[in-house]
């Protein structure tokens, strides 16, 4: 039996959708037999919208994976094959809480395997295991291990690591938001260039795993899991992407050579927890991270020394600013 | 003087060493340019021989040396003389150069004792596709090193001012933390 209670929350619904649903479920909560936890994201189950791309990614992970993924089918729409669990719209109470019960059981019987992760190719290992803490991408390859896609739980993004390339659902707010960003960075490219607006774009995987991973740290999947680890950059991130300021100079250089633990980033840097939690989650997402668990007993052992004079003297006299990260 | 400070800047033929040097330093460079006898392989009229030199002032009559060494590989010799007491290493690579890659590996090998001694930057210049960046970064990773790989217009101040930035927030770094710089497993 669960000891807390289920988490569900929706993603890519319009906002009618979304607040009929929360409605119901709130209504549910409030029967003892039920014991339910709306949520804004992240959720044990994540309604979704039903889009013909994701259908067969949507069959695949309801067998395997730790979130349940239920797509909302409205009129004229088909249930995807292989596709257990679903909800129709409109939605009905009656059908919402025998869901939830069939969901329920479901995590009640599941057990982890670890034969999923076994299938999948040596580039999409290295970042899985923060990819399914982030709660952000649903993945699967297929049988050769050589391809593999992935899903961002909105189902709005398809990541094709072959071709590095990621393609970019317009018809959904949250992915829409995710490709302004992409544009507005100034450095990337649309591979279709040629795109409608609103439809499906294909942006480069480096540039849209990067965004990808800021925006989770502002939907605070990282924060959980970050809390408690100490954390080092394996490689320099990609300065095409990374942003080129001497801030994140600084923190880059602080992450590239010990592991640290966030707390330690945020004592000694001049930079905003907020911006911190977003270059540490896209670092982790682009799988340039290494991190190892901080254990409770043992607090972290980084050397703190003094920082040369000669560092402040070599900045004022090349006219760079903020002076040396605070120690 | 025993106070002074050095920066070396090493990197191939063309890549804009002493423009680099020109562009932060607060004397005019002492250059040694002659005639390019490999224009083969660089075509550019004049080239270094021996070493550039510029400096900044820091006050106190203290100075940051800026020393660029000679491009062309039969001067190598001098590379390690060059580098002795530096606090920094800026490599520069001219992407437009069709064996770029094969450089920096030269490089790597060539500055292993210096690599693993003081920090290091590596400068691309003359970049073309952004995405190249990450073939640089690749080989650096082959080859278990783990440095910074940024895009350098070494004409522009700002440009070089960030790659001398790259490499003294990696000297506060492992000043700070006690590491080692350049390596991407941690040492213990």
């Amino acid at each position: 039996m669960k000891t807390r209670p289920l988490t569900l929350s929706v993603s890519g619904l319009d906002e009618h959708q979304m607040l009929l649903l929360s409605s119901i479920v709130r209504v549910l909560a409030q029967q003892p037999r039920f014991k339910l936890r709306w949520v804004t994201s992240g959720g044990d189950v994540t309604f979704v919208a039903l889009d013909s791309s994701i259908g067969q990614t949507l069959a695949n992970t309801q067998t395997r994976r730790s979130r349940l993924f239920v797509p909302v089918v409205t009129q004229g729409q088909k249930v995807p094959p292989g596709v257990d669990f679903f909800l129709r719209y409109p939605f009905k109470s009656a059908t919402v809480a025998e869901l939830v019960d069939r969901a329920v059981e479901r995590f009640e019987t599941r057990k982890e395997s670890d034969e999923e992760a076994d299938r999948f190719s040596t580039t999409t290992k290295r970042n899985i295991q923060l990819q399914s803490h982030l709660g952000a991408l649903i993945l699967q390859s297929d049988r050769k291990g050589e391809e593999s896609f992935s899903s961002h739980d909105f189902g709005a993004v398809s990541i094709n690591w072959t071709s590095k390339t990621a393609r970019v659902d317009g018809q959904f707010k949250d992915a829409r938001q995710l490709a302004r960003r992409i544009d507005s960075s100034g450095r990337s490219f649309r591979v279709d260039s040629k795109a409608r607006p609103g439809s499906s774009v294909v942006y480069p995987l480096a540039m849209t795993l990067w965004e990808l991973g800021r925006v989770s740290a502002q939907r605070a999947f990282m924060t959980d899991h970050l809390r408690g680890h100490t954390l080092r950059l394996k490689r320099w991130p990609d300065f095409s992407i990374a942003p080129r300021t001497q801030s994140y100079v600084r923190l880059f250089s602080l992450l590239t050579s010990k592991h640290v633990s966030l707390e330690f980033l945020k004592a000694h840097t001049n930079m905003d927890a907020a911006d911190i939690s977003e270059v540490v989650s896209a670092c982790a997402l682009c799988g340039l991270m290494d991190q190892q668990v901080l254990q409770s007993e043992s607090p972290e052992t980084v050397r703190v020394g003094q920082t040369p004079g000669f560092l402040s003297r070599i900045r004022k006299a090349l006219g760079i600013g903020g002076g040396s990260a605070r120690v | 003087m025993s106070d002074d400070l050095k920066i070396l800047f090493a990197g191939t033929m063309g890549a804009g060493k002493t423009t680099a040097i020109r562009a932060i330093s607060d004397i005019e460079p002492v250059l040694t340019e002659q005639k390019n006898t490999e224009r083969n392989i660089v075509d550019k009229e004049t080239t270094t021989v021996a070493l550039d030199y510029g400096e900044v002032s820091l006050g106190d009559d203290q100075r940051l040396l800026l020393f660029g060494t000679p491009g062309q590989r039969r001067f190598d010799f001098m590379w390690e003389t060059l580098g002795e007491g530096a606090i920094g290493l800026v490599i520069l690579l001219n992407d437009e150069t069709p064996d770029s890659r094969e450089e920096l590996l030269y490089f790597l090998e060539t500055f292993e004792v210096l690599l693993n001694r003081v920090p290091t930057v590596v400068g691309i210049t003359r970049l073309q596709d952004d995405a190249a960046l990450a073939t640089y970064q690749d080989i650096l990773q082959e080859h278990d090193r783990c440095v910074p790989v940024l895009p350098a217009d070494v004409r522009r101040r700002d440009d070089v001012v960030l790659l001398l930035e790259c490499l003294l927030a990696q000297v506060e770094a492992v000043t700070l933390t006690g590491a080692q710089p350049n390596i991407t497993q941690e040492d213990r």
